[in-house]
């Protein structure tokens, strides 16, 4: 580890942190519907949605409405894709001629983008047209990153309000999301990432030729190996930096190329880099502050934030420590720090960005739910291959997906002043709300839905032929493979671990049903829990309350969070990542 | 044939998923 790394991650940090407050002033004014500086600008264009769409936005919803208009307007988006996917070949945009998405790839990669999880099984620039990535893709980058910041925005709007049935309007919250928070952050966002060089257009892909040709084995058709001579290469583009900036901002994760964003042209530069790791935390970082504004008791928001910055910090050392560390297996080489040598295993990663912005990068995004990479996770070492496994695990609410991460850590929250309660023998209370056992009863749930399928989806895959076909290294690491696989969809994550053939039936479809599941069967419970508080009386807090301010509940809510985690998944991870270490002291590789 | 089946499926699990609101409210409600 070096000093100039440490540098990068605490500026990091510093950096989200100094966003925390503005961002999250601003987005409480969105959704309290007070005044803005974007007023001016996007009331008309919201009035006319309105009025064409014919919602009264003065119509608030119920819980069971309001989850119910997400459902359905997830459903049609989700078939919409699909379709999209299935007929590109005859519509527009389509310059390079794909063909239409297989089946079984186009539901898988239609229920991936719909629940905000972008698991790819594809390479974007082999398979998808332009009209597909931008009407069908990046708009569910969209919409699946404003339905998250929205539920979040109601279980808050349930937590401050007292003695109600209604919790806002659907169709209003999306609307105002997309106008105000998303679409004018990623305007600005894409014009930085085109000024450092990333590619916007709709050119066909480019063929130049090579000014080093070179001599390649190719496999051909009958399966004999011959070697070719290589003159040209195809440089693929298109309308990469609009794509690029909500790929990061809505904690989506999706790239434009398949190396995401290890590819020049989605992250050319250590600046792009930098802003990139910043997009992804910048909303869930911000909704603690809401969460503190719109509730009244900000010190409850930033005790949050300080929980979520503890895991963070935990979750970047360990994996910056494993990664610069090296291979004990490669004993001999060197892999000390120098200046023209980056240390450590640099095995998978660019080497423009290196072991801290690699450790950094996979950090962040397994933290929220975006997925992006900028490097492989498969080849990092077994414990720093761990941290991006274990932060899924933990449910991504470590600042987690925009949204998602909030309303996930709410239901840490209740389960750590119900423990709380139950250690001092009162009723536990979240800011003046009784916690009471209906309360309990959906967070668990909402807990158990993610333990269940990825625990019996991972299960099925090691001990089915059509599972465990598509592991490239057998042994513990294969089946963190297939764990990754299945924590990694559930989580509505999406980043690969690489190294698993994720393009059969199997798993397109099992990945399909761990997202659906991971995302719209854990959001149910919890917007019950929001209904639920909402309808609640607010009681005076007494010297006997537990308070949701200061660090001792941080400490509670962290230990929550890890008590979960890892009673739940400990054993799975002794027999992947763990074994895999141990082996590897032993002089085993996988 | 494979079209239909991935359509239907994507309908049965968000008409599955309403009826899940349903059943949590009607909890909610004892």
């Amino acid at each position: 580890m070096t000093a100039n790394g440490w540098f990068q991650i605490l500026l990091f940090l510093l950096a989200v942190f100094l966003l925390t407050k503005p961002l999250g002033i601003f987005i409480a004014r969105v959704f309290s519907g007070e005044k803005t500086f974007l007023d001016a600008a996007l009331r008309p264009i919201e009035k006319l949605i309105y009025r064409l769409a014919g919602v009264d936005e003065n119509h608030e919803m119920r819980w069971t409405e309001y989850t119910i208009a997400m459902l359905l307007f997830s459903g049609i988006s989700m078939t919409l894709l699909y379709l999209i996917e299935r007929t590109q070949r005859w519509l527009p945009w389509n310059p390079q001629k794909f063909g239409n998405v297989d089946p079984a790839l186009a539901f898988g990669t239609a229920a991936s983008f719909t629940t905000n999880t972008n698991w790819q099984a594809y390479s974007g620039e082999s398979t998808m047209s332009y009209l597909t990535q931008m009407a069908g893709l990046a708009y569910h980058n969209f919409v699946s990153a404003a339905v998250g910041i929205v539920l979040a925005l109601v279980v808050i709007r349930g937590i401050a309000r007292r003695e109600t049935e209604k919790l806002g309007n659907f169709w209003v919250d999306t609307t105002r999301c997309l106008l105000w928070v998303l679409l004018p952050f990623c305007v600005v966002g894409a014009l930085v990432l085109v000024s450092q060089g990333v590619v916007q257009n709709l050119k066909p892909y480019t063929t130049v030729d090579l000014l080093q040709p070179y001599a390649a084995q190719v496999t051909g058709a009958d399966g004999k190996t011959t070697m070719r001579a290589v003159t040209q290469q195809v440089i693929a583009q298109g309308p990469v930096a609009s794509q690029e900036v909500i790929k990061e901002l809505g904690t989506n994760g999706g790239g434009f190329f398949n190396a995401n964003s290890a590819h020049p042209f989605e992250n050319p530069t250590p600046f792009t880099n930098f802003f990139e790791v910043l997009l992804i935390f910048a909303i869930p970082s911000a909704l603690t502050y809401t969460l503190g504004r719109m509730t009244g008791c900000q010190r409850h928001g930033w005790a949050i934030w300080a929980a979520m910055a503890f895991l963070f910090l935990a979750g970047v050392s360990t994996a910056y420590w494993a990664e610069a560390k090296g291979n004990p297996l490669l004993a001999g080489t060197d892999q000390r720090v120098s200046a023209v040598n980056s240390g450590g295993n640099m095995e998978g990663k660019e080497v423009r960005f290196g072991i801290a912005n690699s450790a950094l990068f996979a950090t962040v995004t397994t933290d929220a739910s975006c997925g992006a990479i900028n490097g492989q996770h498969d080849s990092f070492t077994p414990l720093g291959g761990m941290v991006p496994l274990v932060n899924i695990m933990l449910g991504e609410v470590v600042f987690g997906g925009v949204g998602a991460g909030l309303y996930g850590m709410v239901v840490f929250v209740v389960l750590a002043v119900f423990i709380a309660g139950l250690m001092v023998g009162r009723t536990p209370e979240y800011l003046g709300k009784k916690i009471e056992s209906y309360d309990v009863k959906m967070a668990m749930l909402a807990v158990l839905v993610l333990t269940f399928t990825i625990l019996v989806f991972s299960a099925v895959s090691v001990v089915k032929p059509y599972g465990t076909a598509g592991i490239s290294n057998p042994g513990p690491h294969g089946l963190s493979q297939i764990l990754y696989a299945y924590v990694s969809s559930t989580g509505n994550n999406g980043s690969a671990f690489g190294g698993l053939n994720g393009n059969t039936l199997w798993y397109n479809t099992t990945t399909a049903a761990a997202q659906l599941l991971g995302r719209f069967f854990m959001i149910i419970p919890i917007m019950a829990i929001a209904g639920n508080l909402a309808r609640k009386k607010t009681v005076p807090a007494s010297a006997g309350t537990f308070p949701v301010t200061g660090g001792l509940f941080s400490g509670l809510l962290v230990a929550t969070v890890l008590i979960v985690g890892a009673l739940t998944f400990f054993p799975a991870l002794s027999l992947g990542p763990i074994l895999e270490h141990l082996l590897m002291q032993a002089g085993k590789a996988f | 044939m494979l079209d239909a089946i991935f359509i239907a499926a994507t309908v049965i699990f968000f008409v599955v998923g309403i009826l899940y609101v349903r059943g949590c409210e009607r909890l909610s409600l004892k």
